[in-house]
């Protein structure tokens, strides 16, 4: 399962920025039917990153597409076993999907480097 | 000023330890915590040690006893003058830490026999400013005349209002511009205890690390005065 945070749920979302503070994620499943589900973290004061983490952990997503995500979620992403791509030049769902595919896009690795915990 | 001191007492807080041939991710202890110190998920758990507050709450809902607690130090306080009877305490949050309530605890709780205590507060109605305030038998609030600290004062004067302590006013840099801040000390009842004329002098021997207490007896006379009403104010 793929989860990429969306500012819509229309037929291409454009993208969000934000990745615990985005409040839809779309949901593609390996067969690519795509489901929308609410981000509950931003109303969350702290930790919207890890609230996120564990929502998207509890839809069994095991790869991210997003752009910025805050070092406490990083932190939480890599023992899970979620693996987090930066989604490079995209600007909608279907063009990030499509780089993603083709293995354009380069999985951010050593996650857990000193400091990365650290971050308030 | 620049006091030599070596902060020696480590402050610590706490963070949960799951013990895996206990726990049965059932994910009670991440829907608990309301700091997301916790991720719980079929496959594995992630502690955030930096988000624990060490409210003690996941030990407690945790099914199968599976939850207990590791210590780690998140600062350190010091002080510096008589043993037992120190005159200066402080305490410093190690960098990359975010919070600094139980530093705040240690530092308050520095034993001292002396009759008075002086806490520099942060600036501002912060927590930490809520919590070095909270209890104090009287507070000096220091400002400056511009809008912008007035604003921030008024702030403060509500929070010392809710604290239920007594407050007076110390104007640093004082000099044109006061009207304002006069008329808004008279409206809320704020005695003016002393002021501090801006100076370009007391600004540079400030920078350069001087006390004006030192070099300038008009300062010296200006806060002994302070020190005097405050006293009579605190005791009252
Ligand atoms: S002790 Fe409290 S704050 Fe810390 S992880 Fe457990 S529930 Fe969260
Ligand atoms: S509440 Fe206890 S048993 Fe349940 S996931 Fe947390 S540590 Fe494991």
């Amino acid at each position: 399962m793929i989860g990429v945070p969306v500012k819509d749920r229309g037929e291409d979302p454009l993208l969000e920025e934000r990745f615990g503070r985005a409040e839809i994620f779309c949901l593609i499943a390996d067969d690519g039917t795509r489901a929308f589900v609410d981000n509950q973290a931003p109303d969350s004061t702290s930790g919207a990153g890890v609230q996120t983490v564990q929502m998207l952990a509890d839809r069994d997503v095991d790869t991210v597409l997003a752009p910025e995500i805050g070092p406490k979620a990083i932190a939480a992403l890599e023992p899970l076993g979620i693996r987090v791509f930066p989604i490079g030049q995209a600007r909608t769902l279907s063009e990030v999907l499509a780089l993603f595919r083709e293995n354009r896009l380069e999985e951010r690795k050593g996650l857990s480097a000193p400091g990365g915990l650290r971050r308030a | 000023m620049a006091p030599s001191l070596t902060r020696e007492t480590p402050v610590y807080t706490a963070f949960p330890v799951i013990n895996e041939d206990l726990c049965t991710h059932c994910g009670k202890c991440a829907r608990f915590c309301a700091f997301n110190a916790l991720i719980s998920t079929k496959r594995a758990n992630v502690v955030m040690a930096e988000l624990c507050h060490d409210c003690g709450g996941c030990a407690l809902v945790c099914p199968s006893g599976a939850i207990s607690y590791g210590r780690r130090e998140i600062g350190r306080t010091g002080v510096s003058g008589v043993p037992g009877d120190p005159d200066f305490g402080d305490g410093i949050l190690h960098t990359g830490e975010f919070s600094a309530e139980k530093i705040i605890e240690a530092v308050l709780e520095i034993p001292s026999d002396r009759p008075h205590r002086i806490i520099d507060a942060p600036p501002g109605c912060s927590c930490s400013a809520v919590q070095a305030a909270e209890g104090a038998d009287f507070a000096l609030i220091v400002t400056e005349p511009t809008p912008f600290a007035l604003s921030d004062m008024k702030m403060v004067v509500e929070m010392l209002g809710n604290l239920k302590v007594p407050a007076g006013v110390f104007l640093n840099k004082a000099g044109e511009n006061e009207g304002e801040l006069l008329a808004y000390c008279e409206s809320e009842n704020l005695p003016l205890l002393e002021k501090l004329p801006l100076s370009r002098t007391y600004g540079k021997t400030i920078v350069e690390g001087g006390l004006l207490l030192r070099e300038y007896p008009e300062a010296e006379s200006l806060f002994r005065h302070l020190w005097q009403l405050i006293k009579g104010m605190g005791d009252k």
